[in-house]
């Protein structure tokens, strides 16, 4: 039965993960993403999961993808810093396709920054932050209920592409306690681990089916094969044959690209007949939705685009919008990350203004709207 | 609850072949490398303790050490530099019942992953490491390692190394390490009976690997001959006998707080009385009633027991 909690996003995120299945915690303590942990520690092992604290954040990553060869569901947290150093091993999972999810608390950086402060400054980070090419997904919520749904999905998407999944939250999100409806465990949707149903000698690991994963067997059920960061062939054997490198790429790169109408999530506010949109994800896109019921009160036709995936990003909708709206405003805490992708977006067919800091204060609706106000008297002058 | 299963069955004929992958031989590894020897100890001491190959899991971490998992048939896990030992951890947790080996050079062991195996040693789930041990960086063309000793000739240490090298049996104790034993390659029955021993009991397991690199290292230092490096293994070292190094001094404890503290035993030579300097091999050290702490982990286990305070 569906429930009613008053919790934050940081308990949101631990109970969504226990409700999709999440078995397995490893992790290190950093604000503000320490209470994930510390929820689990006590969650896990009432439902027969295992939570350790490990040495770092590298061992942690690492754990976790230990942890999922061995057929548990498993993730990790960790805010700025710690995200930094998980980026080696992260790499690693995205080479092997190992499924866990990875929450980071993003905080105001680089290095130590403001601990605890609110940010969205790894955007980037998340889409880039381990070295080399690769398809990677992140989610974003923007409330304690969604921090809830965003989680379950985190391992579904992370089950049926067999990759790391980010969960990037914001400090705003992670701390701020508001009603969540904990829906009914049975109504929620999970992707379980898929198990081979070929025998062990016809097993290919890591089969290049464009755009296809395979099942992952578990480690210790008859299947025994060879996992690795060195780039591989279907059976896990490094190869640097340039014949199976790029059949490797070929499936490497359409991995997600070949399903986005599965994974791509995003919210649309009054957007319809809007001729000026904002862009804004996370704690901002709070900010940003009361702008647009401020803005229209005084006569401008303002929208709202949330994107809940960042990556991938929902490219096709800001390029529809680019050919409506006369122009675009990005409010995000940070100096203009998702700004950059909203102008290479619209390709200079309209302005795109930033709104940003990363002061470790909000950006507020009063804010927003005085930004579309001057970009709105720009369009009738 | 994390024993290895007891032998199922009396092995006998031991046949390397069943153990490894043809299809990845020959191997990366030069002709005469030490660690051709210690794969085949180790798959020697997972036959004799009776193993299934699906039981057993390889993990290993990067450089010519960190490739044997590739070459092994059983469940195995090639991960990054000197960070096997936290891949074991999530593995050994996730799967209790699995053999999980760790296999890591010197400098993925105590240098870029030195953390990870303190606290692995600390932890005492029941992992098995191997700690290929050259003296050098093998892979990446033959630098400073942390156990270059003082006056090796590698690519960064052209005049010989000044650094003190790390002593992994000191680092082991006082990190807590269950079992901790010292092999070499040229003398690989011995190293194959440590390996089984690793095997055959709760706690983390540490074997320390005397190897050769006879084509980075042996050559930057007048032993270009695999030959002549192992040779030199025999003259410098000397088989443990604990017992009779039990009398003969008390056993150092560093961290065990459960141990009363003892006076230290004179530790100064007697006059006229050579010290032994040969490095020790065979059992180094072995804490009673060996702990495993896999078990604190999961819910239903039991609190822990007086036999756990060793
Ligand atoms: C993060 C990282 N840094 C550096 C390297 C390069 N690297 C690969 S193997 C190695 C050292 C290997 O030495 P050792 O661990 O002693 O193994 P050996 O090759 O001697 O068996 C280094 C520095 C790497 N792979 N990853
Ligand atoms: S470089 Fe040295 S350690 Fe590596 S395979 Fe050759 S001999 Fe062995
Ligand atoms: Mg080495």
């Amino acid at each position: 039965m569906t429930h009613i909690a008053f919790m934050h996003g940081n308990e949101a995120a631990a109970e969504g993960a226990v409700a999709a299945g999440c078995r397995f915690y490893a992790g290190y303590p950093i604000t503000p993403s320490s209470e994930i942990a510390e929820i689990l520690s006590g969650r896990l092992p009432e439902v027969g999961g295992v939570f350790i604290q490990m040495e770092d954040e590298i061992a942690s990553m690492a754990a976790i993808i230990g942890a999922s060869l061995g057929g548990l569901k498993s993730a990790t947290a960790t805010s700025g810093p710690g995200f930094s150093l998980m980026q080696e091993n992260l790499g690693f999972a995205v080479m092997s396709e190992i499924p866990c999810v990875v929450v980071n608390v993003q905080r105001v950086g680089p290095s130590t920054g403001l601990p605890t402060k609110a940010a969205q400054g790894d955007v980037m980070q998340a889409r880039w932050g381990t070295h080399g090419d690769h398809p990677i997904i992140a989610l974003t919520p923007s409330s304690a209920q969604e921090t809830y749904h965003l989680a379950v999905r985190a391992f579904n998407l992370a089950e049926r592409f067999r990759t790391p999944v980010i969960l990037l939250m914001d400090a705003i999100v992670a701390q701020l306690k508001e009603k969540v409806e904990v829906p009914d465990p049975a109504s929620l949707q999970i992707v379980p681990r898929a198990a081979p149903s070929v025998p062990p000698a016809d097993y290919k690991p890591f089969p290049f089916a464009r755009g296809e994963v395979g099942p992952l067997a578990v480690f210790g059920q008859g299947y025994r094969y060879h996992v690795t960061g060195l780039l591989h062939d279907e059976h896990g054997y490094p190869t640097e044959d340039p014949a199976v490198v790029s059949a490797w790429w070929e499936h490497m790169a359409t991995k997600l690209d070949a399903h986005l109408d599965e994974i791509l999530a995003w919210e649309e506010v009054q957007l319809a007949d809007a001729d000026l949109a904002l862009v804004a994800y996370g704690g901002t896109a709070r900010a940003a939705a009361h702008a647009v019921t401020l803005a229209r009160s005084e006569g401008i036709k303002l929208g709202l685009l949330r994107p809940i995936t960042l990556w991938p990003f929902p490219e096709e909708a800001v390029r529809r919008l680019a050919g409506q709206v006369r122009g675009f405003i990005v409010p995000e805490l940070n100096l203009g990350q998702i700004r950059y992708e909203v102008e290479r977006l619209s390709a200079g067919r309209v302005p795109v203004e930033g709104l940003h800091r990363a002061d470790g204060l909000q950006i507020t609706p009063d804010q927003i709207v005085s930004a579309a106000r001057a970009a709105h008297a720009r369009d009738q002058a | 609850m994390t024993a290895p299963a007891p032998p199922t069955q009396l092995q006998t004929s031991f046949i390397l072949r069943e153990y490894l992958r043809p299809q990845m031989l020959p191997s990366t590894w030069c002709p005469g490398c030490g660690l051709g020897i210690i794969l085949s100890s180790i798959a020697q001491a997972v036959h004799f303790r009776g193993l299934a190959k699906d039981q057993v899991a390889m993990v290993s971490g990067i450089g010519c050490t960190g490739r044997m998992s590739g070459y092994a048939d059983f469940n195995t896990l090639h991960t990054t530099h000197g960070r096997a030992p936290a891949f074991a951890t999530g593995l050994k947790l996730a799967r209790p019942e699995l053999t999980v080996i760790t296999v890591m050079g010197d400098g993925d062991a105590m240098s870029i992953g030195g953390n990870h195996l303190v606290h692995a040693m600390r932890r005492n789930l029941g992992l098995v490491a191997v700690v290929v041990n050259n003296s050098v960086y093998g892979l990446t063309g033959g630098q400073l390692s942390p156990t270059t000793p003082v006056g090796g000739h590698t690519t960064t240490a052209r005049a010989g190394s000044f650094e003190r090298p790390m002593n992994l049996e000191a680092l082991a104790r006082a990190a807590g390490a269950a079992f901790f034993a010292r092999a070499t390659v040229n003398h690989s029955f011995g190293l194959t009976k440590m390996v089984e021993r690793a095997l055959s009991g709760p706690g983390f397991a540490l074997v320390e690997v005397i190897s050769n690199c006879h084509v980075l290292y042996g050559k930057m230092n007048e032993t270009p001959e695999a030959a002549g490096m192992m040779m030199a293994m025999d003259a410098n070292t000397v088989r443990s006998n604990p017992t009779l190094q039990r009398r003969a001094r008390l056993p150092v404890r560093l961290t065990d707080a459960e141990t009363p503290a003892v006076p230290a035993a004179d530790a100064r030579p007697l006059a006229g009385v050579q010290t032994d300097t040969r490095l020790r091999r065979g059992v180094i050290f072995e804490r009673r009633g060996r702990v495993d702490y896999s078990g604190r982990y999961y819910a239903q286990s039991a609190p822990p027991g007086d036999d756990e305070a060793a």
